[in-house]
């Protein structure tokens, strides 16, 4: 099905709670309708996206985060992907990995890396950092520890450079 | 009399185990040799590539896409520059597609050798390795001609390759096919249809089609259960669909559908196709440009993208969300081995602690990729 | 290595010692001569030392032919640079690399017994030596129970790996060592019933009395006695690869399972121990396999067989180590071309396979003997 009409069935059934849909082919819901939505196209036999093939997310800027799911059919062949905002003092989403079993590992690194709160997670731990690393590294404003476990960096992040480089101390 | 107090063994396998295949660290809790419940952890080798990747220009990102999936770099290379492209909106040489489309099959071939091979190692048959070894070395050979390098090659850049294939290399490509062929019919002799590799791997690790569809599975794993999906064939890219080559899926040939058995099988099937398009490709590459001339400026795309390409391992997807400037605002890698890994837990309790092992080495992870 | 001779009291036919004392003449010169209890010492003193040299020399020679023999099977050349002439030294070299190193012991491990332990899995495969006859004359120790105390010998080696898993306190040596343990006891039994079928036949516990049985000739040999020979020649040659850990029954040291198995904690002189150990034990094995199946020193001709000259002498002896190494060739061929099987299968392979055949060949090798006397080949001959 194309992404569009996609899109068309998803507003036809949901209505108001499709905020807003996209050229690409993007649908983006109120959080609040994640679960009822994602549970439909799961069901519906005309969409039938059957795995969840990526949950992503990204900061905004602002104070937004934005949760990036993606979904496709292995017996239709074809894409949706589903974006929902929330806010940074708010991260709190509910969870799909009681519908898709591969959404466990995948909301532990998008809670990992940047933060989101995933409720009725069964196990909603750091996956790819330490238990005990603070903050969430792929926000914007996330700065680099300055020393992990008693182990200095000294690499330091100048204005114009691209990466991190080491710096000769004295 | 009194109830004794029976506990369970905790054992920890890895990070450092030879059969982890990387740095991959599974608790088992075990009742002698039975695998009562595992937990996998992962992290051992996380570089945080995508934080990387946002300080890093379209170009300069390259390098570290080899890094993810070391087995299978080319094919890296290739999903990363495949959505570039469409963000971009590129055209790739002809020349350049077909001369992807056959380092990347050869790739395949390769990785699939070095996954045999490994399996058969797990499993405890030590020669096989040697000779899958033995001809993955055609192939490094060949890359190594092609672009000097003979495990990250960042050859498949934006836009097309970053050199042109010697004219000459297209008659041993060809010599390596009708090679190849051969090859695998010996290993299928000394190996696949060994008795005790069969009692070894039959009706272990069976991952039913629906699960393997919930649990994202993709690739062999994926074909293995019997789902007939592959991206190469579903959503073509480049020029896929311009070749004919069949997917494997597993049959249940001497277990149930979807054992490790089935999942080894078709990787074996697929060097066969692989070589099929390679045989095609070699055939009929055309002459002209290898590199695309918009994607020698400066990158400055503008939009959002998520490409999935068919890796070595599975789905391999790239997601970027590019601003304008010449790095990217973000991308993530949807990496088939994390998800294909993620099943290992439901699907381990019951077995023996020598089926983990060919469980793991059946969902031939590359913890490069897992961990990103 | 007289030792267990002096306790069973049984008169140890040191008959090939007394052989080259006889030939050199050193009993002239020996202080001794006249006091027998330290002649009898000194011999088997003598004899204790050449057979460890052998099996020492045997093991470093089975380590550089079990790489060359994977190698050639696996597309490489193996060790070439140490010795003139294909890396034929490289085991010495890698001995002496182990005898430097440190002597590590975990601070977790039962000192005690993690230093007995591959002492006494050494031990148990070079006390088995003791009863494998060479030649006519030349049988380290030809004792009236010889089969059994091969038998008990060889089960020796189950205690020291069991106590190097054990007191290694790592739970990856305790796995191997437990799978060991099983298999090796359960190995035990068609072993026994084998070595009972030749008991049976000759009508002698004694090794020699084995190898004297099938010198008339190749069809004396015991292979071609009765049809059921060649299964529990096939039955014996499976339990031995168990017995010895090789593959397909490598489990207990299966490295893609158990990291090392038993000797994970191992490491230097300690593990050449173990090493060789296994190998010694694939020797001596496919020793005792040619001497009750393939007529141990008989060349097969029995005008050889019985002559007492230097030449025969040594026809016999290469006749025997030609047999066995033979079979060491064959389990070095199985290794490198099978998986490894899973401790399901071992088992099963064993208590339901192996187990109740042996047991019909026993019957029935038994009766067979009964009807025909051995005589088989003369009777339908004429």
């Amino acid at each position: 099905m194309e992404a569009n009409k996609i899109q068309e069935m998803l507003q036809s059934q949901f209505g108001a709670a499709i905020q807003e849909v996209t050229q690409e082919g993007w649908v983006k819901l109120d959080r609040g309708h994640l679960l009822e939505i994602a549970q439909f196209v799961k069901k519906q036999n005309d969409l039938s996206m059957d795995m969840l093939h990526c949950i992503t997310g990204v900061d905004l800027g602002g104070g937004t985060l934005e949760c990036i799911y993606i979904f496709t059919s292995t017996t239709h062949k074809h894409w949706l992907t589903v974006k929902v905002d929330v806010k940074v003092e708010d991260p709190k989403l509910p969870t799909l990995s009681h519908i898709w079993p591969t959404a466990n590992w995948h909301e532990r690194e998008a809670f990992d890396l940047l933060g989101f709160m995933f409720t009725d997670h069964p196990n909603l731990k750091r996956i790819l950092c330490h238990e005990d690393w603070v903050g969430y590294p792929l926000r914007k404003d996330y700065e680099f520890p300055k020393e992990f476990e008693g182990i200095k960096r000294d690499l330091v992040l100048e204005e114009d450079d691209v990466m991190p480089r080491t710096v000769k101390k004295g | 009399m009194e109830q004794k107090k029976v506990e369970e063994m905790l054992i920890n396998m890895g990070p450092q185990h030879p059969s982890t295949h990387g740095v991959f660290r599974v608790l088992i809790e075990s009742d002698g040799e039975t695998v009562a419940r595992t937990e996998s952890h992962i992290g051992y080798l996380h570089r945080c590539f995508e934080k990387i990747a946002e300080n890093m220009t379209y170009l300069q990102i390259h390098p570290y896409t080899d890094r993810l999936d070391y087995l299978a770099a080319m094919l890296m290379n290739f999903g990363y520059a495949v959505a570039i492209e469409k963000l971009l909106d590129i055209q790739v040489p002809e020349r350049a597609s077909y001369i992807r489309v056959i380092v990347a099959e050869l790739q395949r071939v390769a990785s699939h050798l070095v996954a045999v091979g490994t399996y058969g190692l797990d499993v405890g048959a030590i020669t096989p390795f040697l000779y899958t070894f033995r001809d993955r070395e055609k192939v490094l050979k060949f890359f190594e001609r092609v672009c000097g390098q003979r495990l990250n090659y960042n050859y498949i850049r934006i836009g097309g390759v970053a050199y042109d294939m010697p004219q000459e290399m297209a008659a041993d490509i060809s010599d390596f096919v009708v090679y190849m062929r051969p090859k695998i019919k010996e290993l299928n002799d000394l190996l696949t249809y060994n008795g005790i590799f069969i009692r070894r791997t039959a009706n272990i690790g069976v991952i039913p089609p629906e699960m393997a569809v919930q649990y994202g599975c993709s690739g062999p794993v994926l074909r293995g259960s019997g789902v007939k999906r592959d991206l190469r064939r579903d959503t073509p890219y480049s020029i896929y669909n311009r070749f004919d080559f069949d997917i494997p899926v597993g049959k249940g040939e001497v277990g149930h559908v979807g054992d490790c058995w089935d999942r080894y099988i078709v990787r074996m099937r697929e060097m066969e196709e692989s070589l099929k398009i390679v045989e095609q490709a070699v055939k009929s590459l055309p002459a002209g440009d290898y590199i695309d001339a918009k994607a020698k400026k400066p990158l400055r795309p503008k939009g959002e993208v998520y490409h999935a390409v068919e890796s070595a391992r599975g789905e391999l997807g790239f997601h970027v969300i590019a601003n304008g400037k010449n790095v990217p605002y973000r991308l993530k890698v949807r990496s088939p081995s994390f998800s294909n890994i993620c099943i290992l837990d439901a699907i381990s309790p019951g077995h023996l602690l020598a089926d983990l092992v060919a469980i793991i080495g059946s969902l031939d992870i590359v913890m490069g990729e897992v961990d990103r | 290595m007289g030792f267990p001779c002096l306790l069973l009291e049984i008169d140890p036919s040191l008959g090939f010692i007394k052989r080259i004392i006889a030939w050199t003449a050193i009993e002239e010169i020996l202080p001794f001569k006249q006091n027998g209890w330290l002649l009898y010492l000194f011999l088997a003193l003598v004899a204790a030392v050449l057979l460890l040299v052998i099996m020492c020399v045997f093991g470093l020679f089975a380590v550089w032919l079990e790489r060359k023999v994977s190698a050639y099977m696996q597309c490489r050349l193996g060790p070439m640079e140490v010795g003139r002439y294909q890396g034929c030294l490289q085991t010495i070299a890698d001995a002496l690399k182990l005898a430097a190193k440190e002597d590590f012991i975990p601070k977790a491990a039962d000192m005690p017994i993690f230093i007995l332990a591959p002492i006494l899995a050494f031990s148990g495969i070079l006390l088995a030596f003791l009863v494998i006859p060479f030649d006519r004359y030349w049988v380290p120790a030809d004792l009236n129970v010889g089969l059994f105390y091969f038998a008990s010998m060889f089960g020796i080696e189950a205690f020291g790996i069991f106590m190097a898993g054990w007191a290694s306190n790592n739970k990856w040596a305790l796995f191997g060592a437990m799978r060991l343990v099983a298999q090796l006891i359960s190995y035990e039994i068609p072993l026994g019933l084998c070595l009972l079928t030749i008991v049976a036949i000759t009508g002698s516990l004694s090794v020699q009395d084995v190898c004297l049985a099938q010198s008339h000739g190749v069809l004396s040999w015991y292979i071609f006695r009765n049809p059921f020979m060649w299964i529990l020649f096939l039955i014996f040659f499976t339990a031995t690869l168990a017995e010895c850990k090789r593959a397909p029954f490598d489990l207990p040291e299966a490295e893609s399972e158990l990291v090392a198995g038993f000797h994970t904690e191992y490491s230097g002189m300690r593990f050449a121990m173990f090493f060789l150990a296994e190998y010694a034990a694939m020797y001596v094995v496919s020793c005792m396999c040619a001497i009750l199946f393939f007529g141990g020193w008989s060349t097969g001709i029995s005008l050889i067989d019985r002559a007492d000259t230097p030449l025969a002498i040594i026809l016999r002896i290469l006749a025997l180590n030609l047999k066995a190494l033979s079979l060491v060739f064959v389990q070095m061929w199985l290794r490198w071309t099978l998986p490894r099987i899973r401790l399901d299968q071992v088992m099963y392979c064993c208590l339901k396979v192996l187990l109740p055949i042996s047991m019909f060949c026993f019957l029935a090798a038994t009766v067979w003997e009964f009807l025909f006397r051995g005589h088989f080949f003369r009777t339908i001959l004429g």
